[in-house]
């Protein structure tokens, strides 16, 4: 396991900078989660960090290692594809033994039946079918081996792509967006397995998602990214309690943050820290209520206020003794200690 | 769009299917019907497919033994396998770099291939002529394998198919530890059956029919391809006998027709270039 290193990367497509001065220090054994909006150039940094796309100028270092002008396979990485990336002609025990046979065998050594004629050859084939047997093990797809990916459900092919990463024990494990592909709920399940499988390997992970709710769940740390730059690299908590920009902290959080403008900037105002009160409190927005949304732990009030374009929502818990109707007049008041305050470019004023 | 229910337009459907049938296999079946007759009954004026007297055994006995129509047979199999052998050598790994790496120029390249594709092979006849009578090939199996090596329509096939397969697999790979001719040989290359059986069917036809071309560059009997045998079997004959003639040519289509009858259900794969589905 290795720590990660990126200084000042900069990347261009023609016209297009996607990545604009990107640094960022991955601890050893830290689960890092890069979330920000399709196009930000999350993938794009991933993708250079694996050394699959060259960066324009700055510098990559795993383990302390300068990487930048290494090809994928020296990089000592393994990657975990959205689309999962299995080698579709091949059974799940050769897809996960690709890497291992490419480092432990010779070129003359790989060759179908040639190969098994070299000496050599068979104790390696042997290391290596333990090796495979044993992270199939882990991730409990031992009967699975023999088949090939076309007839694996999509929960399966996701443990054969995080078996082909496992097996060789790299440095560092990058994952694009590995859990989208899957239902809803294997989604969950696989977030918490994740999870535990990071913390038993003690692995340097780098999780790429859109999601903000696999950021806030696996990560030690999350840096949000957005149109091509960090915005803020904190743990989740920190980032949805104290963030840098209106921009976090209006990615972060769902449903999103209440942004009422004020003469110095924009005062921001999380819905559970919204109060509902009498229509005509002192300090008090007053408003009318324009839809109740009823999730079962707790409600979400839809409140139009004349002086805000979009309606602002206050966060009901379910055992709360007001049971507001849509169209009843009602006032709203932030918990004034919770008052996220802005300036009129976004930056955070403490 | 589901086929009509009405009784009327499935028969219209299918009389038009058989009547486009009559008419494709009409002079093959003639050619075997010929193939099983004596001369008299060959001129005869009367309109029959099976003789009254079988000559089939003294046709194709006549076929076997007047031309070496088993040595035009070997031809034939060693110049197209030939052929067929070195345009993959060629194409795939042309067709790969112009499908998936990212190289100054390749856009220009691949036009030149496009252009390739729309000269017929008559047109460079002459210059390749003149080429292999340079440097002293001609009347050899090299002069009939060489000039087809380049194919653009074996890149521009392979290059589509390859156009179809993830990125992310040839990413994958490289992570893997492959290195470029690795992804091609492990990854891309077995991926690409379906395409490549097509291309073969397509270039063996093509090379087994071609007359024009060994018309040109070959003299010699012993080198003759088995379109090329027929001629000479004809030559010597004077060309009354057909019987024997359409006996060699039946012997000389079957190969083709087998081999189209096995690769059937994956050449429409590839021509349809369907194959690749995670």
């Amino acid at each position: 396991m290795a720590t990660i290193s990126i200084e000042g990367v900069r990347k261009s497509f023609g016209p297009v900078e996607v990545l604009k001065d990107i640094s960022l220090e991955i601890a050893d054994g830290e689960f890092l989660t890069l979330l920000g909006p399709s196009g930000c150039g999350k993938s794009t940094l991933l993708r250079i960090v694996a050394g699959l796309e060259r960066n324009d100028a700055g510098a990559i270092a795993i383990g302390g290692r300068r990487v930048d002008e290494l090809p994928a396979r020296d990089r000592d990485i393994a990657m975990v594809f959205q689309s999962y990336a299995l080698y579709p002609h091949m059974t799940v025990a050769e897809n996960i033994g690709l890497p291992l046979s490419m480092r432990r065998m010779n070129v003359w050594q790989r060759l179908p039946w040639l190969g098994s004629l070299l000496p050599g050859t068979a104790a390696a084939r042997k290391t290596i079918a333990r090796d495979v047997a044993e992270a199939a093990q882990a991730l409990e797809i031992g009967p699975l081996l023999g088949r090939k990916p076309g007839q694996l459900s999509g929960g399966q092919k996701q443990r054969v792509a995080l078996g082909r990463a496992m097996v060789r024990h790299p440095a560092a494990f990058l994952l694009d967006e590995p859990l989208s592909n899957l239902d809803a709920k294997l989604r969950v399940q696989m977030r918490t397995e994740l999870t535990e499988l990071q913390r038993r390997l003690g692995a340097t992970m780098i999780y790429v998602t859109h999601d903000q709710a696999e950021a806030m769940t696996m990560s030690d740390r999350v840096a949000v990214m957005l149109a091509g730059r960090l915005e803020q690299v904190a743990p989740p908590r920190q980032l949805y309690d104290d963030p840098e920009t209106l921009a976090v902290a209006e990615f972060v959080g769902s449903p999103k943050i209440n942004v009422i403008p004020v003469e110095s900037g924009f005062h921001a105002v999380r819905p559970e820290s919204m109060q509902l009160v009498a229509p005509y409190e002192a300090g008090a927005l007053a408003g009318h209520v324009r839809l109740v949304e009823h999730m079962g732990s707790e409600s979400l009030v839809h409140v139009e206020v004349r002086s805000q374009g979009a309606p602002l929502i206050a966060r009901l818990d379910s055992h709360s003794e007001r049971n507001p109707q849509r169209g009843e007049a009602v006032g709203l008041k932030p918990l004034p200690h919770r008052v996220l305050k802005f300036d009129a470019q976004g930056r955070r004023v403490r | 769009m589901r086929p009509g229910g009405s009784i009327l337009s499935h028969v219209l459907r299918h009389l038009v299917l058989i009547a486009g049938l009559v008419i494709m296999l009409a002079p093959f079946v003639w050619m075997v019907s010929t193939s099983l007759k004596p001369p008299n009954e060959i001129f005869s004026t009367k309109l029959s497919l099976l003789p009254t007297n079988w000559a089939a055994v003294e046709n194709y006995t006549k076929a076997f033994t007047k031309v070496p129509l088993l040595r035009y047979l070997l031809n034939g199999v060693i110049v197209t396998g030939g052929i067929f052998l070195l345009q993959l050598m060629v194409s795939l790994p042309a067709a790969y770099a112009l499908a998936k790496l990212r190289f100054k120029g390749r856009d220009i390249l691949f036009t030149m291939v496009l252009i390739g594709l729309m000269i017929p092979a008559q047109a460079p006849a002459i210059p390749r002529y003149v080429m292999l009578y340079e440097v002293g090939l001609l009347d050899t199996y090299a002069a009939l394998i060489l000039p087809f090596v380049f194919s653009a329509f074996g890149i521009f096939l392979m290059r589509q198919f390859f156009k179809t397969v993830p990125d992310d697999l040839m990413h994958a790979a490289r992570i893997d530890g492959l290195g470029e001719f690795e992804i091609l040989w492990r990854i891309m290359l077995p991926l690409a059956m379906p395409a490549m059986l097509a291309f073969g069917v397509i270039s063996i036809v093509s090379h087994w029919n071609d007359f024009f071309w060994p018309l040109i560059v070959i003299q010699t009997g012993d080198l003759a391809t088995p379109p090329l045998g027929t001629l000479f079997f004809r030559n010597e004959e004077a060309g009354s006998d057909f019987g024997p003639l359409m006996a060699g040519t039946v012997v000389i289509t079957a190969p083709l027709v087998l081999l189209f009858l096995a690769a059937q259900r994956r050449f429409i794969e590839g021509v349809t270039l369907t194959g690749m589905k995670g």
